[in-house]
């Protein structure tokens, strides 16, 4: 079911009233919320055209003809005859290997090519031509689970619905390929140690045995008990995640990383935490938390605050925190709210799993948004419409212009 | 007042698709096109993205035909698929607002989402039939490219008409799998037991 103001959000969206706060607030309801409303819908207006209390569209036979041949031809294209196909295929794997090795000696010789005149001559180039070619954004969720036994499971091509059982949990993957770790019975068993981790470009979620949810970003990972008998509730992340915990005062519920201990009693938060970036950061949404340090420095957030911790242990903490830019990941778009270029080039070859060749040598900062499922192109010419750079795509790697 | 004609034998329509009829998927397609296309097009506030939105719902009931006449709820299952491809219209549409409000200045007409996903599912099918076996990618080719009847294609190949059906039905599964490895979802089936 939904709620009342769901669908008064959805009233607002069908009438084209929505303002960008509500959009911003139905895309954050719940997917099987926003689903059960629309299938609800779709069911009840099918079902009095049926009934003949609303009038059936009206429908060109022509174009309905159309449409279905359409359909119908995904899977009727003329192939090659078979026997040509085969012989296609030998070549095509030969041509493959050939390919591979191009582009391995190709990269290599790139950086004895691309001398100052090179890139000068590139930035007089237009867009069209810098771009070689193009990254399409990322599919699937690219996670990989590990179970106690260090046995590994590809969840991108495991079956939908129970992937595992593990003492009195069952690991049930959703069609939309959520995990899900689901106490079958009370009795207590032995708690094993999983582990999630997402590849580039991927990013997945989880709901743990305590029903505290967990969204990863692209090269994260989390390690989590499968379920949580003791006192306390227990894991560990590298990279980024968000966090909703479960409330549950009598099982404070900690979040290890890097030297770095969260601290919370139910609350959602994001940790951003990645090895190849200094600056460990936690934004607060709802609820408290505490940061405290391997050293024993402490600081406490309310909602709204950032903490962000340098590569020494040296604590900040800001309130009113771009809370929308910390969670864009999850929510799908890049924001840039004056961030600068190297971070979002290391965001941007995280997504895309690109390299970048910085050649420039400011570091200017960016304001504005970008959804994720968009080509790369999209997101740097976005950012070169600012006027402050410009990019040259080349195989799988992007040029930073000087 | 336009009213929908019923359409009447579902269960022989479902059969007939299942046998790879075209005519009959047609039919089909066109009954729940009229009744749903007002509908869902509240959800993508375009005509043109609820016809994709159709055409993306029923591309995975063609590719499911032999699975059609077991289907428990046709008509939920097709109202479940829509639903999902309905929510990402939706949730392009509300990522869209924000982005219309940031650096980029693209008018709202330009953006396409994902227009190309059919010709995506064209592709992927056409690499699921050319990595079947020789067999198979033949029985699968004479069903679809030929239209013959597996009774025609087993009398061709001098097979029995079950092993034909058979590997018509994993031609189908393998090409399903295929896509869901590319990140095209079919929700899940509810199928009728049998128990005789």
């Amino acid at each position: 079911m939904w709620t009342e103001h769901t669908r008064q959000l959805f009233e607002q969206y069908i009438n084209g009233q929505l303002t960008e706060a509500q959009a911003e607030e139905l895309n954050r309801v719940p997917e099987e919320e926003l689903l059960a409303f629309i299938q609800a819908h779709l069911e009840g207006g099918a079902a009095a055209v049926e009934d003949g209390q609303v009038e059936a569209a009206v429908i060109d036979p022509e174009r309905v003809q159309d449409l279905a041949e359409q359909i119908l031809a995904v899977d009727k294209r003329a192939h090659a005859p078979i026997k040509k196909m085969r012989r296609f295929a030998i070549g095509w794997l030969a041509a493959a290997v050939l390919i591979g090795l191009a582009i391995v000696f190709g990269g290599h010789f790139y950086r004895h090519w691309l001398q100052e005149k090179d890139l000068d001559e590139l930035s007089s180039k237009n867009q069209q031509q810098r771009y070689h070619n193009d990254v399409a954004p990322p599919a699937g969720s690219k996670a990989i689970l590990t179970l106690g036994n260090g046995q590994k499971v590809i969840l991108d091509s495991a079956v939908i619905g129970l992937i595992k059982k593990q003492g009195n949990i069952n690991i049930i993957k959703s069609d939309s390929g959520k995990l899900t770790y689901a106490l079958i019975s009370n009795k207590t068993s032995e708690t094993e140690y999983n582990t999630l981790e997402t590849g580039r470009g991927g990013q997945t979620s989880i709901i743990l045995a305590d029903g505290t949810k967990v969204w990863l970003d692209a090269s994260s990972s989390l390690r989590y008990p499968t379920s949580f008998p003791g006192k306390e509730r227990k894991v560990e992340i590298r990279g980024q995640a968000y966090f909703e915990v479960a409330k549950d005062p009598s099982k404070p519920f900690y979040v290890d990383v890097n030297g770095m201990r969260v601290s919370v009693l139910g609350t959602s938060y994001n940790i951003k935490a990645y090895d190849d970036e200094s600056t460990r950061i936690v934004t607060l949404v709802a609820g408290a938390v505490r940061v405290t340090m391997d050293q024993g420095k402490t600081l406490e957030m309310a909602p709204g605050d950032q903490v962000k911790v340098g590569a020494a242990g040296e604590m900040s903490k800001a309130a009113h925190a771009d809370v929308d830019a910390a969670l864009a990941w999850k929510n799908g778009y890049f924001i840039f709210n004056g961030s600068d270029m190297t971070t979002l080039l290391k965001e941007a070859s995280r997504w895309y799993d690109v390299e970048v060749e910085n050649r420039k040598t400011a570091n200017p900062r960016f304001y504005g948004e970008v959804p994720r499922n968009t080509p790369l192109s999209d997101l740097l010419k976005a950012m070169e419409l600012s006027g402050k750079v410009k990019f040259s795509i080349q195989g799988n790697k992007i040029i930073v212009l000087p | 007042m336009n009213r929908v004609a019923p359409l009447l034998a579902e269960n022989d329509i479902r059969n007939r698709i299942a046998e790879g009829d075209e005519t009959a998927f047609t039919e089909l397609f066109g009954h729940y096109y009229s009744i749903l296309l007002p509908f869902v097009s509240r959800f993508t506030r375009s005509e043109a993205d609820a016809e994709e939105v159709l055409q993306e719902t029923f591309v995975r009931v063609w590719l499911s035909r032999e699975q059609l006449p077991d289907i428990d709820n046709l008509r939920s299952w097709i109202y479940t698929i829509a639903s999902r491809q309905c929510l990402m219209v939706l949730r392009a549409n509300l990522n869209n607002k924000k982005k219309i409000n940031a650096l980029y200045q693209q008018s709202p007409t330009e953006q396409v989402h994902d227009s190309a996903s059919l010709a995506e599912i064209t592709r992927l099918v056409g690499e699921a039939v050319s990595q079947m076996p020789s067999q198979r990618q033949r029985i699968y080719r004479l069903s679809r490219e030929a239209g013959l009847k597996p009774q025609a294609i087993a009398a061709e190949l001098s097979l029995s008409v079950s092993t034909v059906k058979n590997v018509l039905v994993l031609a189908l599964k393998e090409i399903r799998s295929h896509l869901a490895e590319s990140g095209h979802v079919f929700p899940l089936i509810y199928l009728l037991l049998h128990f005789f």
